[in-house]
């Protein structure tokens, strides 16, 4: 395979594309410290941005650990989702019968609410590392798993004419063609579950763990303190973002070819 | 003039389509001789089955009556691997792929060394004026370009029948123009069967030996017009006035009694 | 016609006030948990409208846990919540401006359970057992100050962390689990073990339990209230002394799927955890300083709390009913 073409960002033009966002981010944090005393809200309501910042620089040592239990539990289901979901989806794809008894319970396992399902499984797998991977499989699996299905449905339809014609078999039809047409759904998939997959890992420390951000915004809970529980939810927003930003530049990486990569000669 | 040696026998062919209000009649009793070596092209109204033609020669289909004879007499309606190449109106390149590698595919599926053939795509490359693209990705290609480079991965595998459905449909008129010349010169390097599906009285006047005029459905072959005009051809070919008396007799034929245009 | 004017905006003003001291007050009450034995006498009173006698109309919302009850009180969305005097002595280190106004158990219900089968009779037997402990819960504290009190390093018990339900217990995954002793029977039915039960009490911890709270501002703005609150329950748990068939009767009507047996037994094993000398003198949930500050003090220690909370500020028998 050639080396993908280089794309070259000038400083101006990644100020163009993260500028606003950061500028944003900026006014809605000045704007939040200011309305607390602005509006006399109590701070065990909700504290200062400030207060935050100071809870967690005084003990960043401390929850850093537990973001990286999570994030390895996310990083994990994910992994073991998207592996899982991409099999049942080629499977799904070529065999009927598959699809016949795999999809109905592929939706129906989506729709049982997780938060009741955690707890069984700490009785079935314990309070080790296990059920917060499989908490984040189930919550994540089903945007890799709907995707992929459609993903190796959408190859070009010409293409696969031109391969019948010189009677290329399935598998060459499959590997050749199916395979990389399917690509920009999959990461699409990957895109929407890398969120999810922290969502799950967190919901599974929930309800028994001795590590890990949920586990820490347990404890923060039951300490009544507001600004640990900031911390927390702010550690968990940027874990989210981290997988997503993750997945996004391996997209950006195996997917240069696609149209929706952008190309120096498309930004004017 | 192609020495008329018969290389595809089409007789008394009819093709059925199921349909949700009975069968849909596509072909109707077409019969054919194809000429070794020779460019025919098949010209008529839409829907009038001329892609449905092709594709029973091509071997994706297989005809409800009547019979398809290949070299060698056989009626074995699927012709082998490695005979019949496709090019279609849309140029469909892996947007994955290289140029080159893109033109080696055919060579891959059918399990042929590449290591030898890797010249040979190159001098395809080379003969539809796209060696400076090698190693260009389909992003960066125009429209004309991308057929180009379809019409030399439909080569590469040394074909002897080339399916064509109109395959400039897409483009331009100048691009169009610039394209039947580069295929006129691919052809008559490299000598193939063509079967061309075109729209464009113009073009098929210009690139063939002769034409089918097809009825509106069900098709049937109304008439097989001769071109006999001396090759290469130029644009000064369009402009002379045996060129024009050709295009109004197919034109005739087109528009002829059947009085649906 | 001026003078008429004004007399006849007198007397409108003066009936509307009427109406309103007439009409009763709506008064929004947080139970700790799911409802439960120990909280028949709310809904009994209500029955019998003897809330409504007093002005008060009563709206009793089913809880989540002490740290909810503080927090929602706190933030105005209950007059009257039940909590863990643990979750509120936490919350005032918070700042969260919450004061207990009557303390429902005078002895605490915290225990250890164990199944029977286990062999486990006291407390030294669960030395390098497993403890479920649950660090969020009101209870955590009361168990690190068990183990002190009785010679017992927290290295010397293997702690599990632990969720919400029994479940791990009847399972094998912990030995112990920590729940009050009235729910004991609950469990051996539903689980069909049968337990042993290690009283905090019978190994000399004693904190408070759960009290019933409101926020300083509720509590500056609507004393009355509260009093007659207070009053009317303790008035009620009186009655339910000799009536206690017909409470249960009363929390099932709202409650059906809820079985009578089990809430009888509950009832007889929670009610004379309400009383001791202090209450006989001075009233149903009287407080005394010294307890809280006991518990605090406790807390500060194991560092539960990092920083004192002055025990006067935590509750008022102002609204205590002789």
């Amino acid at each position: 395979m050639m080396n993908p073409p280089l794309r070259q960002k000038s400083f101006a033009r990644a100020i163009l594309e993260y500028g606003p966002a950061i500028l944003i981010t900026i006014c809605i944090i000045i704007f939040w410290e200011v309305s607390i005393d602005l509006f006399r809200i109590p701070s065990f309501l909700l504290p200062k941005p400030s207060a935050v910042a100071v809870q967690f620089i005084s003990m960043w040592k401390i929850v850093l650990p537990h973001m990286w239990v999570t994030l390895f539990e996310a990083a994990m289901g994910l992994i073991l989702a998207g592996a899982i979901s991409i099999i049942l989806a080629v499977g799904i794809v070529h065999f009927k019968l598959v699809e016949r008894t795999v999809y109905p319970y592929a939706v129906a396992t989506k729709v049982i609410p997780i938060i009741a399902v955690a707890p069984l499984l700490t009785i079935w797998f314990g309070f080790g590392i296990a059920p917060k991977i499989v908490t984040a499989i189930l919550v994540s699996y089903f945007p890799i798993l709907v995707n992929t299905v459609k993903g190796l449905q959408s190859a070009d339809r010409q293409m696969v004419r031109l391969m019948r014609s010189l009677f290329a078999t399935k598998y060459q039809i499959f590997t050749k063609i199916s395979v990389k047409y399917s690509l920009p759904y999959v990461f699409a998939g990957f895109r929407i579950s890398s969120t999810l997959a922290v969502i799950g890992a967190i919901v599974g420390e929930f309800v028994g763990a001795d590590r890990g951000l949920g586990f820490f915004l347990v404890i923060a809970q039951s300490e009544l303190d507001v600004r640990k529980m900031f911390v927390g939810v702010a550690l968990c927003a940027l874990l989210g973002l981290f997988l997503f930003l993750l997945v996004v530049a391996l997209e950006r990486y195996f997917l240069f070819w696609h149209e929706s990569a952008e190309t120096s000669e498309e930004m004017i | 003039m192609p020495d008329r040696t018969e290389y595809i026998s089409i007789r008394d062919i009819s093709v059925q389509f199921p349909a949700a209000d009975g069968p849909i009649l596509a072909l109707e009793n077409v019969s054919i001789e194809i000429y070794k070596e020779e460019f025919f092209s098949i010209i008529g109204p839409s829907g009038c089955g001329k892609s449905t033609l092709l594709n029973l020669i091509g071997g994706i289909l297989r005809p409800s009556s009547g019979e398809i004879l290949f070299p060698g007499n056989s009626s074995d309606p699927f012709i082998k691997r490695g005979k019949v190449s496709y090019v279609f109106q849309e140029p469909v390149l892996l947007p994955w792929r290289t140029l080159l590698e893109n033109v080696l595919l055919p060579l891959e599926v059918l399990g042929l060394s590449t290591s030898d053939c890797h010249q040979r795509a190159r001098d395809l490359i080379r003969l539809v004026g796209l060696e400076e693209f090698e190693s260009a990705y389909p992003k960066a290609l125009s429209g004309g370009m991308k057929q180009r480079a379809c019409i030399a991965r439909a080569l590469v595998f040394d074909p002897s029948t080339l399916l064509m459905d109109e395959p400039f449909g897409a483009l331009d008129e100048i691009t169009r123009t610039t394209m039947n010349l580069e295929l006129q010169k691919i052809w008559l390097q490299t000598r193939k069967t063509v079967l061309f599906i075109t729209h464009s009285i113009q073009e098929a006047v210009f690139l063939s030996d002769r034409i089918g005029v097809m009825s509106p459905r069900p098709g049937y072959l109304k008439t097989v017009v001769e071109i006999d005009l001396p090759r290469p051809r130029s644009i000064d070919t369009i402009s002379s006035p045996e060129f024009a008396a050709y295009m109004a007799t197919v034109r005739g034929h087109l528009h002829g009694t059947a009085g649906v245009k | 016609m001026k003078a008429v004017r004004v007399g006849m905006g007198i007397l409108i003003l003066c009936l509307l006030s009427i109406q309103s001291i007439a009409s009763a007050e709506d008064v929004a009450f947080r139970l700790n948990f799911k409802p439960a034995a120990p909280h028949v006498v709310y809904y009994l009173a209500k029955e019998r409208g003897w809330f409504q006698e007093v002005g008060i109309n009563l709206q009793i919302t089913p809880g989540t846990g002490s740290t909810d009850s503080v927090k929602l009180t706190a933030a105005g969305q209950f007059d009257l919540a039940e909590a863990a005097a643990s979750s509120l002595i936490v919350g005032r280190t918070q700042e969260i401006p919450v004061k207990a106004a009557a303390m429902i158990y005078q002895q605490s219900p915290t225990m250890l359970m164990v199944l029977e089968s286990s062999g486990i009779k006291t407390l030294k037997d669960l030395i390098g057992k497993r403890v479920g402990v649950r660090y969020q819960g009101a209870v955590f504290p009361e168990y690190v100050a068990l183990l002190k009190k009785n010679g017992i390093d927290r290295s010397q018990l293997k702690e599990i962390q632990i969720g919400i339900g029994e479940t791990p217990l009847f399972v094998g995954q912990v030995d112990a689990l920590s729940n009050y002793v009235q729910e004991a029977p609950r469990f051996e039915k539903q689980f069909g073990k049968k337990l042993n039960i290690l009283l905090f009490t019978d190994y000399g911890v004693n904190f408070y339990a759960t009290a019933i709270i409101t926020s300083e501002s509720t509590a500056q703005k609507k004393p009355e209230m509260i009093k007659k609150f207070l009053s009317t329950v303790a008035r009620t748990w009186k009655y339910v002394e000799t009536h206690q068939e017909e409470a249960v009767n009363a929390l099932v009507k709202v409650f059906p799927e809820m079985e009578k047996e089990a809430l009888v037994t509950e009832l007889k094993i929670f009610m004379p955890l309400m009383r001791n000398e202090v209450t006989d003198k001075n009233g149903w949930g009287y407080m005394v300083k010294e307890r809280w500050e006991t518990d605090i003090n406790f807390f500060l220690e194991q560092e539960v709390i990092k920083k004192k909370v002055d025990a006067e500020a935590c509750y008022s028998n102002a609204f205590i009913a002789r």
